[in-house]
């Protein structure tokens, strides 16, 4: 197992109270394989994003990355852990102004000491992944919403990471956009056979037999077949409403 | 680096106008490291020229020549010690006149001929004569050798016998005479042999504290001995005082900048360490930038400095020194690096799950 997650438990004091966010949650990603996890604001998604992220250390519970127990890791390792084998995708791009597409990939690189002629090569064929090999010398602000968000997936993927983790990447983009993106990040799992956990607001932009799960009040969940976001809720709260759509 | 350049390449406006609040700060270092300088050199460079090491005054005249009175009873001791090199000195300041009525101020230090202050032959010969050997600022105020001076006072009138580099004590130029000259100007016919201090050198080998004790007096090094010349210590403080506003100024600037900036670029590092950069590798790429802005703006300012001293000059005592330069330079830039303690302290902080925030 790639990603494995035991136990979770996260939960913050909210003046005289504790709050739960994340409450046992147990969650296994294996490589090659997409889950796209979904839930309504506050029901914990970024908090998991966080804590499978190596961002933030859970109150109890077991993070397991490629065999390797991280629960007690120092922040040096977890930072080394993130940097090697982490790729993560944020809502809003997070591009920094001043580098151009191709130097935002090799930043990656450089983060692990120097640029050598090899990440220079992979930046340029990640882009070129992403549809981007003519957009290579351009800032984030000469590029288009998606443009950026693709430029973000590739920068994920630089240095190949084993683990790639997508919150909402599809928030800020349109509807046509925000599939091209999905199929973009199931394609790319498939291809440099990474473990995907994507949170998304949209699971239905997602194209394809992925596994699905909702995340309800820190606890996941396998949705009925078909049902929506609401109907899960629903079914969590014992309430089962169906719908179509 | 490899962000910092790049973030000084794209936001050069941004820069360039820190830049240019750190060079106002440097050009102004600058130039008051010359006025310092040149203040230094005013009141003491005619002592600090001589080639003696020590000073040897009365007790509690504190290495003021104007309230010490030797006479040569108490140079003996001295003489016994270390041959020829103790020899008295005299040195009082006076105005002058010339036939053609300029005046001027003169610091009149007398020594007697074959002492080891006159190392120059030349200046040597002509302290056996009766006359003045007058530094070379008399010369550009217009007078020659030949020229009659009055001494305004006594009312004695010298001829002037050379030039020589003299420099000046208590902003007013040297004038060499003999000690037996100075000592009738001073005292009139029944001088008895005064004389103001002991100039010593070459002191190796001989306890100077224990010889002052013996004969009640009190021996100054040569830098001690500034503190004699006339406001001298008032001047030197001043100086300090705002020299020292100065850098906890840029320290101040300097570090509101890069907390401000450090403040803005916040996401930008939770971002890069969530990327996997470790907090070493912010702090550095982050105080890198900060060194590259603080330098070139520094020698911008120091250039400038160089530049605006060397159109000053008539009276204003300015002088720029490579390493007065240099140190105000670097004083200025430590000065920066510590203001920026704070914002650094910051980035070491900056938690990477703010990265998943999203940005306003």
């Amino acid at each position: 197992m790639t990603l494995h997650l035991a136990d979770i438990n996260v939960t913050v004091t909210d003046g005289p109270d504790q709050l739960t966010i994340l409450s046992g949650l147990d969650l296994d990603v294996d490589a090659g394989e997409l889950v796209a996890l979904s839930g309504s604001s506050g029901s914990g998604k970024s908090t998991l994003v966080a804590v499978a992220g190596l961002l933030r250390r859970p109150d109890r519970g077991q993070i397991v990355i490629d065999g390797e127990n991280l629960t007690n890791a120092s922040n040096r390792h977890r930072t080394t852990t993130r940097r090697n084998k982490i790729g993560l995708i944020f809502q809003n791009p997070n591009l920094l102004p001043s580098l151009t597409a191709i130097e935002q990939l090799e930043l990656v690189a450089h983060l692990n000491g120097k640029i050598t002629d090899n990440d220079r090569d992979q930046a340029r064929t990640l882009l070129d992944t992403v549809g981007l090999h003519d957009r290579t010398h351009h800032r984030p602000g000469q590029l288009s919403g998606g443009e950026r968000q693709r430029v973000a997936i590739a920068r994920a993927l630089m240095g190949n990471p084993t683990i790639l983790i997508a919150d909402e990447p599809t928030a800020a983009l349109d509807e046509p956009r925000g599939r091209e993106i999905m199929a973009l990040l199931a394609d790319l799992t498939q291809r440099q056979h990474t473990a995907t956990l994507l949170i998304t607001h949209a699971p239905h932009q997602l194209a394809g037999p992925h596994r699905r799960l909702h995340l309800i009040d820190g606890r996941l969940t396998a949705p009925s077949p078909g049902a929506s976001l609401e109907e899960c809720r629903h079914e969590h709260s014992g309430t089962l409403v169906r719908s179509d759509t | 680096m490899y962000l910092a350049w790049r973030d000084l390449w794209v936001a050069r406006g941004r820069f360039a106008l820190v830049g240019a609040v750190i060079a106002l700060v440097a050009l102004l270092a600058g130039l008051l490291s010359g006025l310092a300088t040149g203040l230094v050199d005013d009141g003491i460079s005619g002592l600090r020229r001589l080639p003696l090491s020590h000073l040897a005054f009365q007790e509690g005249a504190g290495a003021d020549f104007s309230r010490s009175s030797l006479n040569p009873d108490l140079l003996t001791p001295w003489t016994n010690a270390l041959g020829d090199n103790a020899t008295p000195i005299g040195l009082s300041f006076f105005n002058a006149r010339t036939p053609e009525g300029l005046t001027v101020d003169l610091a009149l230090l007398g020594t007697p001929p074959g002492s080891f202050l006159a190392r120059d032959q030349q200046a040597d010969e002509a302290l056996g004569e009766r006359g003045l050997v007058l530094s070379e600022g008399f010369e550009q105020q217009g007078i020659h050798i030949g020229d009659q001076l009055t001494i305004v006072g006594p009312d004695v009138t010298l001829p002037v016998l050379g030039f020589t580099y003299g420099g000046s004590y208590g902003h007013v130029e040297i004038a060499f005479t003999s000690l037996d000259t100075w000592q009738h100007l001073v005292y009139g016919d029944d001088h008895r042999g005064r004389f103001n201090a002991i100039a010593l050198t070459d002191t190796s080998g001989t306890n100077l504290t224990t010889l002052a004790d013996e004969t009640g007096m009190d021996v100054y090094s040569k830098s001690d001995a500034y503190g004699g010349s006339p406001g001298f210590d008032a001047e030197s403080a001043t100086m300090t005082l705002i020299r020292t506003f100065l850098v906890i100024i840029s320290a101040l600037v300097i570090g509101a900048f890069f907390t401000v900036w450090t403040v803005q670029r916040t996401h930008q590092i939770g971002l890069l360490k969530a990327l996997g950069a470790s907090t070493t590798y912010v702090v550095r790429d982050a105080l890198g930038q900060l060194a590259i802005v603080i330098t070139a703006a520094t020698a911008v300012g120091m250039a400038i400095a160089i530049g605006v001293g060397a159109l000053i000059g008539g009276d204003i005592p300015f002088r720029l020194e490579p390493s007065s330069l240099l140190s105000s330079a670097a004083l200025l830039a430590g000065a920066g690096m510590l203001g920026s303690l704070v914002a650094l302290r910051r980035i070491t902080r900056v938690d990477p799950a703010i990265a998943l925030a999203t940005q306003p």
